[in-house]
C-alpha cells in the first residue's frame, strides 16, 4: 500500500526563528500516517511538499520521522499558485510520482485557513474524499479503516482506495527521532522535481493559473464601544446579570 | 444587441420548510451587490419555501427549484449545479461555510475553471464595477486579505454566517422568474465507503448550541475547566448557547463546534455575556452584532472592556458561582 502525506512549509508564528515551519495540521496527517505504518510495515509513505528548495531540510526531517521517500516540488513556474492551481500541481505530481492507495493531509494549513487543497486534490485525482479523520487503522488488501468525526459523531469507515484522506487534529511536536533515522536523513536527498520533469500546463498554475489575486493584506482593528460602564463588585455583577437576564423575553 | 445581465447566485439551504439564517443573509447581501453591480440575483433552491418569512427574501430574484439536489454527496451537488451554472454570465456564487458547502464550492470551482475565496467576511463591489472583492481572514486571524478574482473568471466563495444582515424585502413583488430545471449528468453514488460503527459524541452541543439563542455565554481561558459544568447547568436553566473562545475551542474543555470568532461563528444575540475572555481581535469582530455585551474579567486592560457595554471588574470564576447559586440551586 502507497500513501502519500502532503505538508505545507509555511512562515513561522511570530516567535519562532525558522525560514519554514511544517503546518501542524499536515504535521497530524503525518503522524496518522506513520503510526499506520508502525503497524503495517510494508506501507510506503512518501513525504511530499511544494515550496523553495530552502524547505529541503524540513523535508530531511520528515525521513528522520519515519517517511520511506520525500518529494519537493520546486519551480519558480509554480510559485504564488492558488488553492485550485496548487491543487493541480499536488495532482499532477502525484500522478508522476506512482499514484498512490491513499493521499493524507491536514484539513487546513495555518497561513491560509481555506481547507480547499484537500478537496481539490480530491476533485483532480478522481479519488473518494473523507474529511474530519481523526486516525486510520488497518483494514484488508484494498480498504483502511478511518475513524472520522462529524459535530455529533465518531463514525468507523471502511474506505476502499483510492481515496484523499484529510485529517482533523494538530501536532505541534514533530515526534521522537531515532539516532540511526536522524543519521539516514542527513544522508538522503529529496527528490526535487522541477516542471522539466513534471511537464505541467504552465496557464493553469503558479500567479499566471490563478483565478484569485490578493489586493492587500492589511491589520484588523478592534471594534470598539467606548467606554463600558464598571461594576467593581462580584456579587453587584452577578446581580446585574440576573436582571440582564430576566429582562429578556425567552 | 442586449447583453446578458451577470448574476450573483445564492446556492441555498432549506429548513424546516424555510429558508437558513444564513441562506437569508447571503440573499439581502447579493441583492445589494447587484443593485451597485446591475447584475440580478439567482437563488438556487432545494425545495420549495413554505415558510413566510423566507417568501419575503424572494422578490427581485430568479428562483431555480432543483428538488434532485436533495440526499446528494458533495461531488454530485456540485455536478448538478455547474449544469445550471456553466454558460452563465456569472459575477459570483455564494454558498455557505460548513464542511459540505466548502466540498461543493471548490469541485464547483475546479470544474467551471473559475476563482475560488473560502470563509468570507465580506464582499463589496471593486472600484472597477467589473468584479467583487472578497474579504478573509488569514495567518491564524491575525490579517485579513482583499482577494478579486482575475480576467473574466467570477469568483465562488463560502460566506461566514452572521457576517451579513438578513434584511427583509420593503415589497411584496413576486420573484422575477421561475426555472424548473431537468436533472443531467445523473451518476451514482460509489460505495466504496461503508460505514461500521457510528457512535454518538457530545450530545451536550445540542443543549448549548448558538443558533436562534436570545442569551450566548462565551467562555474564556480565565474560566477554571470544574466550572464548565456550572456554565452549562446555568445555560440550561436560562435557555442560552455556550459558545468558546479560539484558546478553550482548541484544547479538550470546549467544544470546536461552539467557537466564536472568526475561524469559528459569528454570533448575534440578544445578550452576550463573555466569562473569563480577553477579547482578541477576531473574537470581538465576531460578536460585534450582538446587542448588548457583558464582559466579566479581572483584567481592566483587557481589550473586551472597550468592546462591553457592561464591564464587571471581577474574577469570572466567582460571578459564574454567584449566577450559579441564584439560578440554578435557588431557581
Amino acid at each position: 500500500m502507497k500513501f502519500v502525506v502532503c505538508i505545507k512549509y509555511t512562515p513561522p508564528p511570530i516567535g519562532i526563528d525558522s525560514l519554514y515551519y511544517a503546518n501542524p495540521y499536515d504535521l497530524y496527517a503525518l503522524h496518522c500516517a506513520l503510526t499506520y505504518k508502525r503497524c503495517c510495515p510494508d506501507v510506503h509513505v512518501t513525504a511530499l511538499s511544494m515550496a523553495p528548495d530552502r524547505a529541503i531540510p524540513l523535508l530531511k526531517n520528515a525521513v528522520a520521522l519515519g517517511c520511506d521517500e520525500a518529494v519537493l516540488i520546486s519551480d519558480k513556474n509554480f510559485a504564488g499558485s492558488d488553492t485550485i492551481a496548487t491543487s493541480y500541481v499536488l495532482c499532477k505530481s502525484i500522478k508522476y510520482i506512482g499514484s498512490p492507495d491513499f493521499v493524507l493531509c491536514g484539513e487546513k494549513s495555518m497561513d491560509g485557513e481555506t481547507g480547499f487543497v484537500g478537496i481539490g486534490l480530491a476533485e483532480c485525482l478522481h479519488y473518494t474524499y473523507i474529511s474530519d479523520v481523526i486516525s486510520i487503522e488497518k483494514g484488508n488488501e484494498k480498504s483502511i479503516i478511518v475513524k472520522n468525526r462529524d459535530a455529533y459523531y465518531e463514525n468507523t469507515l471502511m474506505v476502499d482506495m483510492p481515496a484523499v484522506l484529510s485529517c482533523r487534529g494538530v501536532a505541534l511536536n514533530e515526534g521522537t527521532v531515532s539516532l540511526q533515522r536522524q543519521k539516514l536523513a542527513n544522508r538522503y536527498n529529496p527528490i526535487v522535481l522541477t516542471n522539466a520533469a513534471l511537464k505541467i500546463d504552465t496557464s493553469r498554475c503558479g500567479l499566471k493559473g490563478s483565478f484569485t489575486k490578493v489586493l492587500e493584506i492589511i491589520d484588523e482593528t478592534a471594534p470598539a464601544k467606548g467606554d463600558p460602564y464598571i461594576i467593581n463588585e462580584k456579587d453587584a455583577g452577578a446581580d446585574y446579570i440576573i436582571q440582564e437576564i430576566r429582562g429578556i423575553d425567552m | 444587441m442586449k447583453t446578458e445581465k451577470k448574476q450573483i447566485w445564492v446556492i441555498c439551504e432549506i429548513i424546516n420548510g424555510g429558508l437558513s439564517v444564513g441562506s437569508r443573509q447571503m440573499i439581502s447581501k447579493a441583492k445589494y451587490l447587484a443593485k451597485e453591480m446591475n447584475a440580478d440575483v439567482s437563488v438556487i433552491l432545494p425545495a420549495q419555501i413554505e415558510d413566510r418569512k423566507s417568501l419575503e427574501h424572494t422578490p427581485g430574484t430568479h428562483i431555480f427549484y432543483c428538488s434532485y439536489l436533495k440526499s446528494t454527496s458533495g461531488g454530485e451537488y456540485a455536478n448538478k449545479l455547474s449544469d445550471i451554472i456553466a454558460g452563465k454570465n456569472s459575477l459570483c456564487v455564494m454558498l455557505s461555510d460548513n464542511r459540505f458547502w466548502k466540498e461543493v464550492a471548490v469541485r464547483l470551482a475546479i470544474r467551471l475553471n473559475v476563482g475560488l475565496i473560502a470563509d468570507c467576511i465580506n464582499i463589496v463591489p471593486h472600484e472597477d464595477k467589473q468584479q467583487l472583492v472578497y474579504t478573509r481572514m488569514v495567518y491564524s486571524e491575525a490579517k485579513m486579505a482583499r482577494i478579486t478574482t482575475k480576467g473574466d473568471a467570477f469568483g465562488i466563495c463560502t460566506i461566514k454566517k452572521n457576517v451579513f444582515d438578513e434584511g427583509v424585502a420593503t415589497d411584496s413583488s413576486a420573484p422575477l422568474s421561475y426555472s424548473y430545471p431537468t436533472e443531467t449528468n445523473m451518476v451514482l453514488p460509489t460505495n466504496n465507503i461503508r460505514v461500521t460503527d457510528r457512535t454518538l459524541i457530545q450530545v451536550q452541543d445540542q443543549d448549548i448550541s448558538l443558533e436562534g439563542r436570545k442569551i450566548i455565554l462565551g467562555i474564556g481561558r480565565g474560566i477554571e475547566i470544574g466550572n464548565l459544568k456550572k456554565v452549562w447547568q446555568i445555560a440550561k436553566k436560562i435557555h442560552a448557547g455556550v459558545g468558546f473562545s479560539k484558546p478553550v475551542a482548541d484544547s479538550q474543555s470546549g467544544s470546536g463546534q461552539n467557537q466564536i470568532g472568526q475561524s469559528g461563528k459569528f454570533i448575534t444575540c440578544n445578550l452576550y455575556i463573555a466569562f473569563g475572555i480577553s477579547g482578541s481581535i477576531h473574537h470581538l469582530c465576531a460578536i460585534q452584532r450582538c446587542k448588548k455585551v457583558i464582559a466579566v474579567n479581572l483584567d481592566a486592560n483587557a481589550p473586551i472592556a472597550h468592546a462591553a457595554d457592561i464591564f464587571i471588574h471581577a474574577d469570572a470564576n466567582l460571578v459564574i458561582d454567584a449566577l450559579h447559586h441564584a439560578i440554578v440551586s435557588l431557581g
